[in-house]
């Protein structure tokens, strides 16, 4: 049965796999050559690098598989709000971090938690496809979520709270 | 949900390969299915009993937690 779908062609997953495979590739190669052509050079050619990565993963994301029935559906839909959640946590945390003056920022660190969260994601999507595992098909109870995440964000809050405190002698 | 299919494909004599492809999924998705790791969409569920001929509910029944 046709249906209509967001996502890509099948087809869309090899060359998106070997954009990504061949961008970390230079990405290692560059790293460790340390290679100086001129100023600025090796800023805009690791941004350039880093982007092509992500567009090959995101390729992968977004394809359908050979047979996409409502399993595969099931599984990408729960892995993909993983996925999310945890690039905006992750470049979340990562400002926060920054803005209290703790590290300089840098891009490279964001691209980097997207890269990471993308490559966790292809492999937890892989390893579901191929066993199946029970966690993956339960779906949670509304107030069990309520509850998570008014925990967490009580307590980032009550944290915030108390080291502006500390911080800044309100 | 609890459901039949084991039973129903055991008398049809065919294996989850063959009722995954009449139906138009994957085999693992039949096997979760029939594992109860998976409840179907009702037009997964009308489609495989359509294919036993078996009215839906002789193929999943819910259980006293359901």
């Amino acid at each position: 049965m046709a249906r209509i779908t967001s996502l890509a062609d099948p087809k869309f997953k090899i060359p998106g796999f070997f954009i990504s495979i061949v961008a970390i590739i230079l990405l290692v190669i560059l790293h460790l050559l340390n290679f100086q052509y001129e100023e600025g050079w090796h800023d805009r050619i690791f941004i350039i690098n880093h982007f092509i990565i992500v567009f090959g993963l995101y390729l992968i994301m977004f394809s359908k598989e050979t047979h996409d029935d409502e399993r595969v559906q099931r599984i990408r839909y729960n892995l993909m709000k993983g996925n999310y959640t945890f690039t905006l946590c992750g470049i979340m945390a990562y400002l926060a971090v920054t803005t209290l003056d703790r590290v300089d920022f840098s891009i490279f660190i964001v691209l980097y938690i997207i890269e990471i969260v993308l490559i966790v994601y292809q492999l937890l999507f892989r390893y579901c496809l191929a066993k199946n595992p029970n966690w993956i098909f339960k779906e949670p109870t509304r107030s069990k979520f309520a509850v998570f995440y008014m925990f967490f964000s009580l307590v980032f809050l009550l944290g915030w709270i108390i080291y502006v405190v500390i911080r800044y002698r309100i | 949900m609890r459901n039949t299919i084991k039973v129903q494909r055991a008398k049809k004599d065919i294996t989850q390969a063959d009722l995954a492809e009449a139906i138009d999924v994957s085999r693992l998705t039949i096997h979760s299915i029939e594992t109860g790791k998976f409840n179907p969409s009702v037009l997964t569920a009308l489609r495989i009993a359509r294919y036993f001929d078996i009215p839906v509910d002789e193929l999943f029944m819910l259980e006293e937690t359901d």
